[in-house]
């Protein structure tokens, strides 16, 4: 575990928010590609990763676009989404759904669930 | 048998004798005498008769006088005896003709026997002439020979002898079967009267015997002296006159008659011819000269009579005048019968002058002998204008020239063969105008054919021809009329049988009149009966069956085949002309071809239904009303929703309308409506109101009622025509709108705010969210071992440049609002476009894109926000470059130009365009990647705020367009 990072994709169209997740998960010791769009990540395409977060409001192709289509692609791959919106998220969160999270989220919590998040995938591998 | 034995009285009273005698002797019986003594009353007569009843009484009273002296069987053979002669007497009494009875008979027969032209034998046959009283016989000898003679029928009174010896007056009429009769006076008045004979018959001997002559022969007669002094008058004539030889001589003064005196006989003459038969006689006397002279005579019935009298002297032997005879004839019946047929002639001729006719005769030879005085009045000819120079008739002068040859020829024809003339012409009038005339002559002719004369009539037929011409002239019109009339006319006999068609029916029909073979009238029977259509045909013949057997009209709709065999409907009408007595003399018929009209009729009716039904299914309720507003129809969904008709609101003492309104009309809306509908009445002007009507189940709907006023070519009113749509729905729907819309209202200012303050919450939590990652970042770099100093550092800066970019947008924010509450001042728009120009030009630079700006010249200052106008024009146009964004080039192009009361403000990219132009407004598509990101919705609402729009359209060509608008005269906001 120690000797393997793990590649965590983001999405954002806001570059200041891409700058600043990269630097949390790259200070966390996660492996980090940045992307300003949906359609950049799919060019890019999700071998080898190991979770996505994404922004819901973007524009193209949005976050719940993108994660529908990553879980069919990839059903295991855990998927975050962030949002500004919070009466989207208040929405959301009602249904208690862990892996959103509303802008400005805290760090340490967003960390913590994605340390989660890889360890139950890495149980179920 | 018995009416020969009655012809032979002889062998009827032998036998009757014979049969008596045989039964007497047989039986014992004086009863067998009955039947020779009924034969002997039979034929007894006269004398004769008297004996047999003299017998008869002398038989009877001697058997009486037997019976009464002898007694028994003597007796008794005396009272068989007397018996038998009883009844013997009695049927003598009923068997002896009356002779009172017979004269009677024989009187009427006289009467009646024709006359016979010789004279006497207008006496009756069978009466012997010594059966007229002797008296009498030279009176009757006279009258006779008078008819003999003058040909003028005489009515004598004589007394005629009967059987019994007796005398009756019967009355002789003698007539020579002439025309004029005339009433004669009795000569002989008094039969009994004397008369005398002079006691010395002197020298006048001679002309006694000459009178007596007269005398025998039935004459009046008489003979005077020398001097004129009478000595002889026969009885008949003194009678006649009632004057005996004296009465005659009588001197009456001092002179002698010879010597101008007077006497008797001058007494009985008519005064007026007393002194010219006395002057005459006195010179004949003179110079012995006959007399000849005719005078009236007094009779002595007193009536003067006319008598011609004549005188001859006698004379002896030495020439000396002896004595006068002489005669006088009664020429009373001829002076009369001359006078009678003078006044004949007369009445003749002023019926001929008199009547309305114009008589004329000529002769065999054609000359004019006669004219009555109305054609010489009329014509103006006289027998000398119609007469050339040698007599010829000529009637030049007479009729019209035109004519002349024509009369010539006819004229000269019937002159010639004796045929009848007739001939017509323009005849001249008195006047110098010339009318009509037709003239016809017929030649009188004589028993051997010889024609004696003409005689002609003309008669004024000028009236009678021009009426003629004009009737001919009016039938010819008439025909033309009935041919050229575009109708169909017949006529019909009583039983029905057509007998004329008039041109356009025969025609129509196309019946063909060459054929001769049938009658006309069993032509148009059989084209008539063709043409009917068998749809029509038992209906019309049963119709017309009908009408000709009760007489009433005919009228009936029906097809007809025509010529080219097309069948065209007719309406067809008949009439029966009756005469006097009812009864039905001819049918007179019309058939009109209605087809076009059916046609038409049936198109209209098509299209009334059809408009009925329009209005009668229209969801909405229709009624009509007169120009004084009274209904006069309602539609069907109208009388449905009301649940009464036109005329059930009728009531005494108000109108229908009065009472309709008040029963349907909202108490509340009743006065409104009443002032509004009147003054629409009064006026003319449309109606249109809203209120509350009653339906049929008391329930009150709101409606809108809307009435306009139909008129006719003057512009007067004809009618009103009224719409009425239920609004109930629309006015709950209008009320509920009304609160939805405030509702929309309250939550659109709501909602405006919920996204004014989600975007800048978005704007804020951007930067936010990086600075809280970062600084999470940042403390994970420095609790590292070792401390990654460096990224934390870089951390760092990151974190400081977020945060100012937070307070950035907070500050935008305050600066976005700042203004609201500050006075808006006047600005030009034109001025702020080139400002957020100036402020993206950079920007596009970067993208590589060009931003165009058009503006309008002399553009108003508007009162506005600057600063949030630039913030809505700077949000634009980096829509519209980022829209770009694509192809990484283009020209962006804003223009403002004034566009009625408002500034129009637009701006155009060449990108994409919209999918949903008014999506666009909404939240989530007011986020953008970079800059301010404010949101369309937040432009939009600055725009609104002005009293402006904000919309979004695509372009014709391509991209999308943003356009707003400003007013000129800025309104205050809602907010204010």
């Amino acid at each position: 575990m120690t000797q393997h990072k793990y590649v965590v994709a983001v999405v954002d169209d806001d570059p200041r928010l891409l700058e600043s997740l990269e630097e949390l998960l790259e200070s966390a010791s996660y492996a980090v590609r940045s992307f300003s769009s949906a359609a950049a990540l799919i060019r890019a395409g999700l071998a080898g990763l190991d979770l996505l977060i994404t922004d819901v409001g973007m524009p193209g192709l949005d976050g719940f676009a993108l994660r529908d289509l990553v879980n069919r692609e990839r059903p295991e791959l855990p998927v975050f989404l962030i949002t500004g919106r919070h009466e989207i998220a208040e929405q959301i969160r009602a249904r208690a759904v862990e892996s959103f999270f509303c802008k400005p989220f805290d760090g340490q919590a967003l960390l913590a669930a994605i340390a989660r998040a890889l360890t139950q995938q890495g149980r179920g591998r | 048998m018995i009416a020969a034995l009655h012809r032979t009285p002889p062998i009827l009273v032998s036998l009757a004798l014979a049969v008596g005698l045989l039964a007497y002797w047989l039986a014992g019986a004086t009863i067998g005498m009955l039947a020779p003594l009924g034969a002997l009353f039979f034929y007894a007569r006269g004398y004769l008769l008297q004996s047999l009843w003299a017998g008869l009484f002398v038989a009877f009273a001697g058997a009486a006088v037997t019976a009464v002296l002898y007694p028994d069987a003597v007796r008794e053979a005396a009272l068989s005896f007397g018996a038998s002669i009883a009844v013997a007497a009695c049927i003598g009494a009923l068997i002896v003709r009356d002779p009172s009875r017979r004269g009677a008979r024989d009187a009427a027969a006289h009467r009646q026997a024709p006359g016979h032209p010789g004279g006497l034998g207008a006496v009756p046959d069978d009466v012997a002439e010594g059966a007229i009283h002797p008296d009498d016989r030279a009176a009757i000898a006279q009258a006779a020979a008078y008819a003999f003679w003058t040909g003028v029928p005489q009515v004598t009174h004589y007394r005629l002898r009967q059987p019994d010896g007796s005398y009756r007056c019967t009355e002789l009429r003698a007539e020579p079967g002439y025309g004029v009769s005339v009433d004669v006076d009795a000569m002989v008045s008094r039969p009994d009267d004397h008369w005398t004979v002079a006691e010395s018959l002197g020298r006048t001997a001679q002309a006694v015997q000459a009178a007596k002559v007269i005398e025998s022969l039935h004459g009046k007669a008489w003979a005077f002296d020398a001097a004129g002094k009478f000595t002889y008058v026969t009885p008949a004539a003194q009678i006649a006159i009632d004057m005996a030889l004296e009465d005659l001589n009588c001197r009456l003064g001092e002179r002698e008659f010879i010597d101008g005196g007077e006497v008797g006989w001058m007494r009985g003459v008519h005064p007026d011819d007393v002194d010219g038969a006395a002057a005459t006689l006195r010179h004949c006397l003179k110079t012995g000269e006959p007399w000849n002279i005719e005078y009236r005579m007094l009779r002595a019935t007193g009536h003067y009579v006319w008598h011609r009298i004549s005188a001859r002297p006698t004379r002896d032997g030495e020439g000396h005048i002896t004595g006068w005879f002489g005669t006088s004839i009664d020429i009373d019946v001829y002076k009369k019968t001359e006078a009678a047929l003078r006044e004949r002639e007369k009445h003749l001729e002023q019926l001929i002058d008199t009547v309305p006719a114009m008589i004329w005769s000529m002769s065999s030879e054609g000359r004019p002998i006669y004219l009555n005085r109305r054609i010489m009045e009329v014509t103006g000819a006289t027998l000398d204008t119609v007469k050339a120079p040698d007599g010829a008739l000529s009637l030049k002068k007479m009729i019209h020239p035109n004519f002349w040859e024509l009369a010539e020829q006819t004229f000269t024809k019937s002159v010639m063969t004796g045929a009848p003339y007739n001939i017509k012409y323009l005849q001249h009038r008195a006047g110098g105008t010339y009318r009509w005339t037709q003239t016809r002559a017929e030649p009188l002719r004589d028993e051997a054919g010889k024609i004696l004369r003409w005689y002609g009539v003309s008669v004024d037929i000028h009236d009678l021809i021009t009426t003629q011409t004009e009737l001919n002239l009016r039938k010819q019109e008439l025909t033309r009329l009935i041919d050229l009339v575009p109708s169909f006319l017949w006529r019909l006999t009583p039983t029905g049988a057509p007998n004329f068609f008039n041109r356009r029916f025969i025609d129509f029909l196309g019946i063909d009149e060459s054929d001769h073979e049938q009658s006309e009238t069993e032509r148009y029977a059989a084209a008539l009966k063709a043409a009917i259509h068998p749809d029509d045909a038992s209906r019309v013949w049963a119709e017309i069956k009908d009408c000709l057997s009760t007489g009433r009209p005919y009228a009936m709709r029906y097809r007809l085949r025509r010529h080219d065999g097309v069948y065209r409907w007719m309406d067809g009408r008949a009439e029966p002309l009756l005469g006097d007595d009812g009864s039905i003399i001819q049918w007179y018929g019309l058939s009109h071809d209605i087809d076009d009209q059916l046609r038409v009729e049936e198109a209209l009716r098509e299209s009334e239904r059809s408009l009925r039904q329009l209005v009668e299914t229209l969801p909405a309720l229709i009624y009509c009303a007169t120009p004084n507003g009274e209904p006069i129809y309602r539609s069907e969904k109208l009388r449905e929703f009301l649940g009464f008709g036109l005329t059930d609101k009728d009531e005494d003492g108000q109108t229908r309308l009065t009472g309709t309104l008040d029963a349907i009309i909202h108490p509340d809306d009743l006065p409104d409506v009443k002032e509004k509908y009147g003054r629409s009445l009064a006026t003319g002007a449309p109606y249109a109101m809203k209120h509350r009507l009653r339906r049929a189940d008391g329930e009150y709907r709101w409606v809108e009622t809307r009435t306009a006023a139909l008129r006719n070519a003057e512009g007067e009113i004809v009618q009103w025509n009224g719409i009425c749509f239920e609004i109930e729905d629309q006015v709950r729907a209008q009320e509920a709108l009304t609160l939805t819309q405030e509702r929309l209202a309250r939550a659109a200012q709501a909602a405006s705010l919920a996204e004014l303050s989600a975007s800048i919450a978005h704007e804020v939590n951007q930067p936010l969210a990086a600075v809280v990652a970062n600084s999470h970042a940042c403390q994970r770099w420095l609790v590292s071992d070792p401390p990654n100093l460096e990224r934390a550092q870089k951390v760092i800066e990151r974190i400081i440049r977020d945060a100012n970019s937070a307070a950035d947008v907070v500050g935008r924010v305050r600066a976005l609002f700042r203004q609201t509450a500050q006075a808006r001042i006047p600005y030009r728009i034109d001025a702020i476009l080139f400002e957020a120009r100036d402020l993206m030009m950079e920007e596009a630079a970067r993208r590589r894109m060009r931003i165009e700006v058009e503006v309008e010249a002399d553009l108003p200052s508007l009162e506005l926000d600057h600063i949030q106008i630039q913030q809505v024009l700077v949000n634009l146009i980096r829509n519209g470059l980022e829209a770009m964004e694509p192809a990484r080039r283009g020209v962006l192009r804003a223009r403002t130009l004034r566009a009625g009361d408002c500034v129009r403000t637009e701006v155009r990219d060449t990108g994409m365009g919209l999918g949903a132009p008014d999506k666009v407004f909404e939240a989530f598509f007011s986020t953008k990647p970079n800059g301010m990101g404010m949101g369309l919705a937040i432009s939009r609402t600055i725009i609104e705020t002005h009293g402006g729009r904000l919309w979004a359209e695509n372009n014709q060509d391509g991209g999308a367009a943003f356009i707003f608008t400003l007013p000129v005269e800025a309104k205050a906001d809602h907010d204010q």
